[in-house]
């Protein structure tokens, strides 16, 4: 049987879904066992079902891990622009948003699409859109975009912005992130952009 | 895993004195009486202990019919020490809830606290509050 142990809960569970994480990119969520996971983090299977109902909640963690990683980059991003034109933070926070996501391709992929989630699970919000939603109606306000519906068009920018990064990816070639970035932030601006009459 | 394969439920102390007890697949008579031996090495210890009972296989018994002896017969024998070592238990099975009777203490005529919860962490949380916590105990890095 296992010696006692006296570290916390919270870096006990971070060692079970990192131990996770390593499992899942390298065999596949479906072909991880439990055993394998409590394994490679040092514990029993006790300590794993003490935290997580089923293998599946351990991937509801890793999505959390990564929208948290995303939502302090791009908060990151806002907060160094602050004071500056609403078109640059735009820039700045889709830099962000992207850079993000190339750093993290093998989460993201394994998060949202390695695992099938049910129809409900789709349907969550999108902390992500919701902050963009945020920023478009802040520079509305402030009389720099001219957008009619924020929450749509950050809806849109962001599955361009997604859909950029996957298309580059899928080509297996290799790209300049420069030009990523200038693609993604010339159709953000010529989304968004209020001109002057 | 199939419906008729079993495996050796799993014991881990490391959370003492909290014992959590996991059947991912359902136990059969002989995983039963290897369950039961390793309870009685809990028993011995000097420390009263709380009890997790975690049923994370459907079903959780292959077949009742022959642990139930068994069972009944385990705790006659050891009821004195579980009176006096065990505090309390909890049980977690989000999709078995029908082998919670077969687990209630009072089926074997022990007045020990139960309770029955959908996640480990409820049930840990539980045992903490109401039954480690008012003797002066603590479970270990919960």
């Amino acid at each position: 049987m296992t010696k006692s142990r006296t570290k916390p809960a919270e870096i006990r569970i971070e060692e079970l879904v990192d131990a996770a994480l390593t499992l899942f990119l390298d065999k596949g969520f479906h072909a991880t066992s439990v055993a394998e996971i409590v394994g490679v983090a040092g514990v029993a299977k006790g300590t794993f079902y003490l935290y997580f109902q089923t293998k599946e909640d351990v991937l509801v963690a890793l999505q959390k891990r990564f929208l948290d990683g995303f939502i302090e980059k791009i908060e990151t991003a806002l907060f160094t622009t602050a004071g500056r034109p609403w078109q640059e933070r735009l820039d700045e926070w889709m830099k962000a948003c992207v850079l993000f996501y190339l750093e993290n391709v093998e989460l993201h992929d394994l998060v949202f699409h390695q695992f099938a989630w049910s129809r409900n699970e789709f349907q969550q919000p999108n902390p992500i859109v919701d902050r963009l939603s945020e920023l478009l109606e802040a520079g509305r306000a402030a009389g720099e975009f001219d957008v009619e519906n924020t929450r749509l068009t950050a809806v849109m920018l962001f599955s361009a912005m997604h859909g950029a990064v996957d298309a580059v990816f899928a080509e297996g070639e290799p790209f300049a992130r420069d030009i990523l970035f200038k693609s993604v932030a010339r159709l953000c601006r010529q989304s968004v952009i209020a001109i002057a009459s | 895993m199939n419906r008729n394969s079993s495996v050796v439920p799993d014991f881990d102390d490391s959370h003492w004195p909290l014992g959590i007890i996991v059947a991912e697949a359902p136990v059969d008579h002989s995983g039963l009486q290897f369950s039961l031996a390793a309870l009685e090495t809990w028993l011995a210890r000097e420390d009263r202990f709380g009890l997790l009972l975690v049923a994370a296989a459907k079903p959780t018994f292959l077949s009742h019919r022959h642990c139930a002896h068994a069972e009944t017969t385990w705790f006659r024998q050891n009821a004195a020490l579980l009176r006096e070592k065990l505090l309390g238990v909890a049980i977690v099975a989000p999709h078995s809830r029908c082998i919670v009777p077969l687990l209630r203490p009072s089926r074997f005529r022990m007045d020990i606290r139960f309770q029955v919860f959908d996640r480990g962490i409820e049930a840990a949380n539980w045992l903490q509050q109401a039954i480690f916590a008012p003797m002066g105990l603590s479970i270990d890095s919960l």
